[in-house]
C-alpha cells in the first residue's frame, strides 16, 4: 500500500481495530481490520425472515432454514437506506456483538467504517450517526458513500492495462466511474481520487428486487403463482438469468410462432431455453437449471413423468434475459426511466467534456445485480454506440463485486486518508450530529 | 326556509360543474373523433405507436400500479417481530436512541417528510445565501470561498465551525489530476497532418475541478436519472413475451398472435364480459 500507515504525533490515538460494515439491503458485508492485516468479509443476509411454521431467523440464522417457500422477510434497509434501525440493531447485536458473532469487537476500542448509497436523506444519516455514537459508542467513524471506497483498488490491473514500473498502482484512483447495481437501485457515482462528483450522481430505480418481482409476475402469469416465493425466485433469477447481447435475436428465437406453425427454434430451444427444477425442500434443497430437452416435453412423456417423478419443472424461455433487460430499458415495464448507458450519460452530460475520456475508460460495475453473464459487454457496447468516437470505453468487474466496496473500504481503512475524514467520539460529543453530517458531506476535499 | 342559522355568502368562485357544452366543429368530418382525445371506452382505438405520453387514464394508472408492485418488497406484510430477548432488550437508551428505534415509519415517510421540509424552506434559498457570507471571518479570498465552502451551504453553516479550513489555502493543495506518470510519446511527422491530428479536450482546471467536487449532494428525486422521450416505447405481448403486434379489440392489451390472443380472450371475457 503506497504510503502506509501515517503515524501523526497530534494526532488522537488511532484505535488499534477497524470494523468495516458494508450495509447493503440484501447482505452486509462486515470484517474486523486489525493493523495491516485484512481478512475475509462475512457476508450475512440483512434481514429477520419468517418462514412457513412462523420460525423467525435474525441475520445468518437464515443458513439454518430449511424450508423457504412461502418465506417473509423484513429488511431493515429500504430502497437502499438504512431506514429501520429496531430491526438493524437487533441484526448487528447478534452478528457483530453478541456472543456467538464471529465478527466481535469492542466499540470503545474500535473505529466503524461504514457504506451508505447517495442521496440518502439527512434525517436517516442523522439516526445513524446518534446510534453509532450514542447507543454503540465506538470511539471513532466514518461514514462514506459505498461506490467511493471502491477507488482504493488497483483499478489498472483490473482493466489489464499495461504498464511500467513506473507506474506503481496508487490509490486512491485517480479518476474513475462506479457504477453499483444492488438489490435496491442502480446508482453512477464518477470519482476524482476517491471523491465523489455530487453533481453527477444519478440513480435508476432498478435493482435486483424489481427484477426478482418482475420475473415472478412473468411465471405467475405464465406458469404458476410464485409471487409468495419471492426467495426461490431470486434464486432462480440468479442461476438462469442472462444479459442479452441482441434482445431482438434471442427473443424471436424464443417465439413460438403462430398458429400452426411451431417454430423449428421453439422445439429445439435454440440454446436459450433452459429447464429449473424447483425445490421441494424435502428431497431437494436448491433449485437445478438444466438444459431443456425437447424429447421431455412432448404430451405423452409429460404425462408418464407427472406420474412418476415428484419434480416440479418450469421451462424458462425468454424470461431468461428478458428480465435483466429492464436495467438498459426500463420503459419495457412502463417505468419512466432510462436505461443504465442513457443515465451513463446524463450522468456525463453535468462534467465537462475534458473528463469524459477519463471516465469512460475508467468504468466499474459492482453490486450484486452486475453478476448476470453478458451485463459488462451489454454495458460497454450501447456505452460505445452513446459517446463519442474518440473516447475509449473500458468496462470492467472485479472478480467479486459483492465484496469489492467492502475490500476498498479496508484497504482505505490503512490508507492515510481515513485519517482525515473520521471523526472520533470527542468530537461528537462536542460538536453534535450537524457538525458531523457536514464533515462526512466535505469528505476528504479539504485534503 | 329553516337552513339552521347558517347563512351563505355570495362567492365569486364559479365551479365548472361536469356537464355538457357545444364546442365548435373546426375539424373536418374524418376527424371527428379528434373531439374525444380521451376516449375511454375504446382503448384499442389508441394511437398506433403508443409513446408513454398519449396512453389513456386507465392505461396509466395500471400500468403505475404495476410498477408500485414491483418495487415492493416481498409479500403481503412486513410486520415480522423482532424477537423477544430474554433480559437484555430493555436496557437503557439515550433519548435520541430511543426516538429511533421506536420509530416505525418508513422511507417514503421519510422522504415525505424531507419534501415537506424542503418545501417549507423553499423561500430559503435566499437565506440560505443570507447565512453565508457570516463565513467571512475566514480570510480567503472571495473567489476561491466557494469552492470549499459550498458543501455546508444547504444546511445552516456557523460561524467557527469551519475553523481548520481557515488555515488551508488552495496554493499548497495538491492538484487534483496529477497526468500522466509516463513521458509524452516521441514526435512523429505526422502529429501536425490534419487528417491524422487526434484531438483531446482540455482537461478542466484544478479550480474547476474543485468546484465540481464541492458541490453539494443532490437530493433524492434530483439524483434519479430523467426521462426522456427519445425511442418510442417498446411494446410486449402480454401473454407470452414476445413482440406486442397486435391489440385485443376490447381492452386494447397487446399480444402477439392468435394464439395468445385466445388465451388472453379466455381472461379478458372474465374481466369484461361478452
Amino acid at each position: 500500500m503506497a504510503g502506509g500507515r501515517k503515524s501523526k504525533a497530534a494526532a488522537p490515538a488511532r484505535p488499534p481495530n477497524t470494523l468495516v460494515v458494508d450495509n447493503g439491503a440484501w447482505t452486509l458485508k462486515a470484517g474486523l481490520v486489525c493493523g495491516g492485516s485484512i481478512p475475509e468479509p462475512r457476508v450475512i443476509p440483512n434481514c429477520i425472515a419468517r418462514d412457513r411454521s412462523k420460525k423467525i431467523y435474525v441475520g445468518s440464522e437464515l443458513e439454518k432454514c430449511r424450508d423457504f417457500s412461502e418465506i417473509q422477510f423484513r429488511r431493515p434497509v429500504e430502497k437502499g437506506y438504512l431506514v429501520n434501525w429496531e430491526a438493524q440493531k437487533e441484526i448487528w447485536d447478534q452478528e457483530l456483538f453478541g456472543d456467538k458473532a464471529e465478527v466481535k469487537c469492542d466499540p470503545s476500542e474500535t473505529r466503524l467504517m461504514l457504506t451508505e448509497q447517495p442521496n440518502t436523506l439527512p434525517v436517516l444519516q442523522t439516526n445513524c450517526d446518534q446510534i453509532v455514537f450514542e447507543e454503540y459508542g465506538f470511539s471513532s467513524y466514518y461514514r462514506g458513500i459505498g461506490s467511493t471506497f471502491n477507488a482504493y483498488h488497483d483499478l489498472q490491473s483490473l482493466f489489464r492495462t499495461p504498464k511500467d514500473a513506473l507506474t506503481a498502482a496508487n490509490t486512491p484512483a485517480e479518476i474513475m466511474l462506479v457504477v453499483d447495481s444492488g438489490f435496491s437501485h442502480t446508482t453512477i457515482t464518477p470519482l476524482l481520487g476517491g471523491r465523489p462528483l455530487h453533481s453527477a450522481i444519478r440513480r435508476i430505480d432498478i435493482g435486483g428486487k424489481f427484477l426478482t418481482n418482475y420475473m415472478a409476475r412473468l411465471i405467475s402469469l405464465r406458469h404458476f403463482d410464485m409471487r409468495n416465493d419471492l426467495y426461490i425466485v431470486n434464486e432462480m433469477k440468479e442461476a438462469s438469468c442472462y444479459v442479452s447481447a441482441d434482445f431482438k435475436a434471442d427473443l424471436e428465437r424464443t417465439w413460438k410462432g403462430t398458429r400452426g406453425e411451431k417454430r423449428q427454434d421453439y422445439i429445439s430451444g435454440a440454446g436459450i431455453v433452459k429447464d429449473y427444477v424447483l425445490p421441494d425442500f424435502h428431497t431437494r434443497h436448491k433449485g437445478i437449471l438444466r438444459e431443456y430437452d425437447p424429447a421431455q416435453h412432448t404430451k405423452s412423456k409429460k404425462l408418464a413423468a407427472m406420474k412418476e417423478s415428484e419434480e416440479d419443472v418450469l421451462t424458462l424461455r425468454n424470461e431468461r434475459f428478458a428480465v435483466p433487460e429492464l436495467i438498459f430499458r426500463p420503459s419495457d415495464v412502463g417505468m419512466r426511466q432510462p436505461g443504465l448507458a442513457d443515465a451513463i450519460q446524463q450522468s456525463l452530460h453535468e462534467l465537462p467534456i475534458g473528463l469524459w475520456p477519463g471516465l469512460l475508460a475508467n468504468i466499474v460495475v459492482v453490486g450484486g445485480t452486475s453478476l448476470f453473464d453478458g451485463f459488462i459487454q451489454r454495458l460497454q457496447k450501447e456505452l460505445v454506440q452513446l459517446v463519442p468516437d474518440d473516447c475509449i470505453v473500458r468496462v470492467a468487474r472485479p472478480a467479486d463485486p459483492i465484496t469489492n466496496t467492502w475490500y476498498g473500504a479496508a484497504n482505505m481503512a490503512n490508507h492515510p486518508n481515513i485519517e482525515k475524514v473520521a471523526v472520533t467520539k470527542q468530537e461528537y460529543e462536542e460538536h453534535g450530529s450537524a457538525w458531523i453530517a457536514r464533515r462526512f458531506a466535505t469528505g476528504l476535499l479539504t485534503s | 326556509m329553516n337552513n339552521f342559522g347558517v347563512i351563505e355568502l355570495a362567492s365569486a368562485k364559479t365551479t365548472s360543474a361536469p356537464g355538457w357544452a357545444y364546442v365548435p366543429d373546426t375539424g373536418a368530418l374524418p376527424g371527428a373523433n379528434a373531439l374525444q382525445p380521451a376516449n375511454r371506452k375504446r382503448a384499442r382505438n389508441a394511437p398506433a405507436g403508443v409513446t408513454a405520453g398519449d396512453l389513456t387514464a386507465r392505461q396509466e394508472a395500471k400500468i403505475r400500479k404495476e410498477i408500485e408492485a414491483l418495487e415492493r418488497d416481498g409479500g403481503k406484510d412486513n410486520s415480522i417481530p423482532i424477537p423477544a430477548k430474554s433480559s437484555k432488550a430493555t436496557g437503557k437508551y439515550t433519548p435520541n436512541v430511543r426516538k429511533i428505534l421506536q420509530s416505525q415509519k418508513t422511507f417514503s415517510n421519510h422522504l415525505d417528510d424531507f419534501l415537506a421540509f424542503q418545501a417549507q424552506t423553499e423561500g430559503g434559498p435566499t437565506a440560505a445565501s443570507n447565512n453565508r457570507p457570516t463565513n467571512t471571518n475566514t480570510k480567503r479570498p472571495a473567489g476561491k470561498r466557494d469552492a470549499t465552502a459550498t458543501p455546508t451551504a444547504t444546511t445552516k453553516p456557523s460561524a467557527g465551525i469551519q475553523e481548520e479550513d481557515v488555515t488551508m489555502t488552495d496554493a499548497n493543495l495538491p492538484p487534483i489530476l496529477v497526468g500522466s506518470y509516463r513521458p509524452p510519446p516521441t514526435a512523429h511527422p505526422g502529429d501536425n497532418d490534419p487528417l491524422l491530428v487526434s484531438r483531446i479536450p482540455e482537461v478542466p482546471s484544478d479550480e474547476e475541478l474543485r468546484k465540481l467536487l464541492a458541490h453539494p449532494p443532490l437530493t433524492y428525486y434530483e439524483a434519479r436519472g430523467k426521462w426522456e422521450d427519445n425511442y418510442p416505447t417498446r411494446v410486449f405481448c402480454e401473454v407470452c413475451g414476445y413482440w406486442g403486434r397486435v391489440r385485443c379489440m376490447k381492452c386494447g392489451t397487446r399480444v402477439c398472435a392468435l394464439d395468445c390472443m385466445e388465451t388472453h380472450r379466455e381472461e379478458c371475457v372474465t374481466r369484461y364480459g361478452l
